[in-house]
Formats: structure tokens, C-alpha cells, sequence
């Protein structure tokens, strides 16, 4: 541990940055079409919180989380780097994890009682993971190959989830730790690679802690 | 006589070219122009004074075209007359890469591979030994060191034994970024090593004072990890070094990359350097920086002054 200090964020990095983003491209290939389908099946789930149901986008979360686990860090990203395949087993607890979101809830909340800022901020936390994201070649000297599209991608997976569970307060924290880590790893990995607008994850996440922790409108 | 179209003609005038960079940047190995080669002091046997690394580099995964792009960093590593080869289990697909490689190229024979032992279990030096050189697609490595010290006790009991029946010809221990260096100064004082691996440039030369004068006292070869420091010395240099001293070209430098490379493989205890690259021009480069005489202490003193004014 000693000599921990010595090392760089760059030299935990064993990629190129332009393997990092081919890496992309390739998993968009080997999924393709799942994109397509993966970006409405998020606005369902955003669509269904906002109606106070947490059911289906406690699944559709779920599924979105294995499938970028199994087909992104297990299938691809662990050929690059070996800590790649426990960050794929992860994401397969989250997955797990997400699933109870499913279980029956409680009587839904009146309208009156919500917490609406948690509720539009979570909403635009979502719409930005599923909408802006896969924008972000636009804005940089990215190919739309290496596009990173919710449900396939990690992180606007996890930009969308952490949106998503801002907009139920059903198992927030337990459910936010892994993405929240994730947060962390990724906005690390790509302050080393130097693109920064991969920080827009970072961001989502410490909007979401700040917001996760301001304390909730009291019934009236 | 065949009649020349233009796709022939596009092909001449590229290959033309090639050539022509090549040799402008003095990175061909021919009969007259041969690289400096240094003895291992264990054996005597010669090494060329520049080596590759594959850390970051050779990791593309099963990436076809990058695989490709990396095939042909490769040859233009042996076309400079490169021998010694560097990779570690911890470097991802590196080794299936290079073994990718290495096949397209028909296993050169020059070829001096270099692997290390990355596991904290100190039973495993064989069986990860196995895997590594299935990778590479070898039979047998020339080199195997411990990588970063890691359990390095156990590891080198058994490379010792893997040397003794002939598994393995040289071995040795790794450190790097500076780290480990009084624990490595004993391993070098207790251990039979033929190699030992750590971090030598103009920037860090912590090594000066014990460790390279302890390595040509012991009769251990030293290969010299991180030459550019993961490329940002490079980069400095290069956005705000200026142009290269005029005197330069009178030691065969004609970048500042070479100046670097050169600088470390002409200390006297400096077996090779292991530069790695993704780029073909780069690698011409980097093996330019074996061409030539080396510099003695006096021309060494004047090319460390311009790297640390510019």
C-alpha cells in the first residue's frame, strides 16, 4: 500500500484510449440491433415511475444491467483488462439487486405527497442517459460507432438507473451503491484517458447523491 | 516485360517512400548500418541495445485490424535489428497478441522473449509459465522475470530449478515507477539473477546511485522499463524542447526521442531499453536510437544538459 502514491490514474489504465473507444464499436456491432430496442424500453420505465409503478422498470433496469455485464465487460471489455470481469459479475448483482424494485410495493403515494424535484430531476437524469448520451460523438472526434447507448453501454445504463431510482424512494441506497460505484471507476478511467465528456456520469452521480439526501417533503 | 498499371505504380512509389522514411528515420537494420549489440554478463551473448514493450500497446484485444497494425509494429522491429520482446501476463491480451503476431512473422529467430510471473500464489510459476508461453505460442521463453517483486521468494526458487533444467535460459525480477528499490537492492545482492528490470530516463535516476552500480558489480544485466515515461517525456520534448542540438546528429540522433534513448542505453550498466509504440514511424525511431556509436560520459553529460533545458 505503501506505494500506491507512486502510481498514476494512467497506469491503472492498460489500454490505449483508442482501443478503449473501438471497444465500443465493436460491442455496438455485436449487439446491434439491441440499441433500438433498448432506448424505448428505457422511456417505458421512466414513464412507468412517473405513474408510481416501480414493477416493470425495476425489470427492464434489471435486464439492461446483465445484458451490459454479460455482453460488454464479460464478453469483450475482460479481454483488455483483467478487473474487467469482476466489474461484469457486478453488474450482474445489480441486476439481481434491481429485480426487487419488482417485488409488490407499498400502496402508492399520493400525488400530493410526492417529492417532485426527486421526480423531474430523476426524469431528466433518465432522458439524459437515454437521449443526450448517445449524442456524444457530436460533440467530440468520436465515430458514431463508439456511441454509448443505454442498455448496452455502462454508462448511460447507470446514468439512467440513477435517474430512475431518484424518482422512487424504494430501496435507493442499496440499489445506488453499484452504480454509484461505477460512477467512480468510469469517470476515473476516462479523466486517465482524457475525454472528458465522460464526466457526465460523474456529474449525474453527485447531482443524485445531493438530492438522495436532502431531506423528503413530509405528508401533509 | 509486364506492363505497369497504376495500381502497380501507387504500390512502387509507397513502397519507395516506406523506404525513404525508413531510412530518414534510421530505424533499418542492414549489413553496414548494424545496431549496437550489448552482452548479457551472464553468458556473453549479445542483445541489441533497444528492446519493445508491450504494456498498453499490444493490448487490442481480438481487435483484427488493430491486431494487424500491431503485426506490422513488430516487423518493423526486427527490420531494425530488435531482439529482446517484453510482456507480462498482467497486460491484458498482450501476450495472445504478440503470439498473433510472432506467428504472422514466422517466429523470427532473432527473437528474444521476455516474460514474467504476475501471481501472489508462489506455487504457480509453472502452470502461469505454461499459459503465458501458449499465448505467445513458444515452447520456451529466453527470459522470465518476476513481475514488480509479487511473491518473488517463491517464483524465483522455482525459476531457478525451470533455469537449471533448462526451461528457461535467463531470469530475473521487475520493478518500476521507482518502486521497491531498497527490497529490490537485496534481491540483487541474495539472488543469482541474469536480468533485473526497473525505471531508468532522464527524469528518474534514482538508479544511478545504487542500483546500476550494484547490477555491473553483481554481473546483472539491466533492462530499462518506462524510457519515455509512458510517453509524456516524449511529449514534453517534443511541444517545447525545440529543435534537437545540432550536435545531436554527430551521435546518430535525429529526434528528440532517440537523444532519450540513446542517453539510457549508453550508461555503462544498460543492457537495453524497451520503448513501446503503436506506431510504425515510432518504432523506426526508437530502433534509429541503436545505430551509431554510443556516447561516452562526456557526450552523455552534454545530451542529459539539453534534455533537462528543454
Amino acid at each position: 500500500m505503501e506505494t500506491l502514491g507512486t502510481y498514476a490514474l494512467v497506469d491503472f489504465i492498460p489500454v490505449e484510449p483508442e482501443v478503449y473507444f473501438r471497444l465500443f464499436a465493436r460491442h455496438n456491432l455485436s449487439v446491434w440491433p439491441s440499441q433500438l430496442l433498448a432506448v424505448p424500453l428505457g422511456l417505458l420505465a421512466i414513464w412507468f415511475l412517473r405513474q408510481g409503478q416501480t414493477r416493470i422498470p425495476g425489470i427492464l433496469l434489471g435486464l439492461s444491467w446483465i445484458w451490459v455485464g454479460v455482453t460488454f465487460h464479460l464478453m469483450l471489455h475482460a479481454e483488455l483488462n483483467w478487473a474487467a470481469k469482476y466489474a461484469g459479475w457486478i453488474f450482474v448483482v445489480e441486476e439481481l439487486l434491481l429485480l426487487t424494485l419488482a417485488l409488490p410495493a407499498r400502496p402508492r403515494t399520493a400525488p400530493r405527497d410526492r417529492d417532485w424535484i426527486r421526480m423531474w430531476v430523476g426524469a431528466g437524469l433518465g432522458l439524459l442517459g437515454l437521449l443526450l448520451y448517445p449524442l456524444l460523438p457530436l460533440v467530440t472526434q468520436l465515430s458514431w460507432r463508439e456511441t454509448q447507448v443505454f442498455g448496452t453501454a455502462p454508462d448511460p445504463t447507470a446514468l439512467v438507473t440513477l435517474g430512475c431510482l431518484l424518482m422512487t424512494d424504494r430501496f435507493t441506497w442499496p440499489l445506488a451503491t453499484i452504480p454509484l460505484l461505477w460512477c467512480v471507476l468510469s469517470g476515473a478511467t476516462w479523466i486517465a484517458i482524457g475525454w472528458m465528456p465522460g464526466l457526465l456520469l460523474p456529474a449525474g452521480g453527485v447531482i443524485f447523491i445531493g438530492l438522495a439526501l436532502w431531506p423528503r417533503a413530509r405528508s401533509l | 516485360m509486364a506492363r505497369m498499371n497504376r495500381r502497380s505504380l501507387i504500390k512502387l512509389f509507397a513502397a519507395a517512400a516506406a523506404t525513404a522514411t525508413t531510412w530518414r528515420l534510421g530505424g533499418a537494420a542492414t549489413p553496414d548500418r548494424q545496431p549496437v549489440r550489448k552482452p548479457i554478463p551472464s553468458s556473453n551473448e549479445a542483445l541489441t541495445v533497444i528492446g519493445m514493450g508491450t504494456w498498453q500497446s499490444f493490448n487490442v484485444g481480438s481487435d483484427r485490424p488493430l491486431r494487424d497494425a500491431r503485426t506490422e509494429v513488430l516487423r518493423a522491429f526486427f527490420a531494425g535489428g530488435g531482439q529482446l520482446v517484453d510482456s507480462s501476463p498482467m497486460y491484458g491480451s498482450s501476450q495472445d497478441v504478440l503470439g498473433d503476431a510472432l506467428d504472422q512473422l514466422g517466429h523470427p529467430e532473432q527473437c528474444f522473449s521476455a516474460d514474467k510471473v504476475w501471481t501472489r500464489d508462489g506455487d504457480q510459476t509453472r502452470a502461469q509459465t505454461e499459459i503465458s508461453a501458449a499465448k505467445w505460442r513458444t515452447r520456451r521463453f529466453d527470459l522470465l522475470q518476476v513481475h514488480n517483486l509479487l511473491s518473488w521468494e517463491a517464483h524465483l526458487e522455482t525459476l531457478a530449478d525451470m533455469k537449471a533444467s533448462g526451461e528457461v535460459r535467463y531470469i530475473g525480477v521487475t520493478t518500476s515507477h521507482g518502486r521497491r528499490h531498497r527490497e529490490l537492492e537485496q534481491v540483487m545482492r541474495s539472488q543469482a539473477l541474469d536480468f533485473v528490470q526497473l525505471t531508468y530516463n532522464p527524469v528518474d535516476r534514482e538508479v544511478e546511485t545504487r542500483l546500476l552500480p550494484l547490477a555491473r558489480e553483481r554481473g546483472i544485466a539491466v533492462i530499462a522499463n518506462r524510457p519515455f515515461r509512458g510517453g509524456s517525456l516524449v511529449d514534453t520534448l517534443q511541444r517545447s524542447g525545440g529543435p534537437l542540438p545540432a550536435w545531436a546528429a554527430e551521435v546518430g540522433c535525429h529526434n528528440w526521442p532517440q537523444l532519450v534513448l540513446k542517453w539510457i542505453v549508453s550508461h555503462p550498466a544498460v543492457t537495453c531499453a524497451i520503448p513501446a509504440t503503436t506506431r510504425v514511424d515510432h518504432m523506426q525511431e526508437n530502433m534509429g536510437a541503436a545505430i551509431g556509436d554510443l556516447p561516452d560520459a562526456k557526450l552523455r553529460a552534454r545530451m542529459l544538459a539539453a534534455i533537462q533545458a528543454a
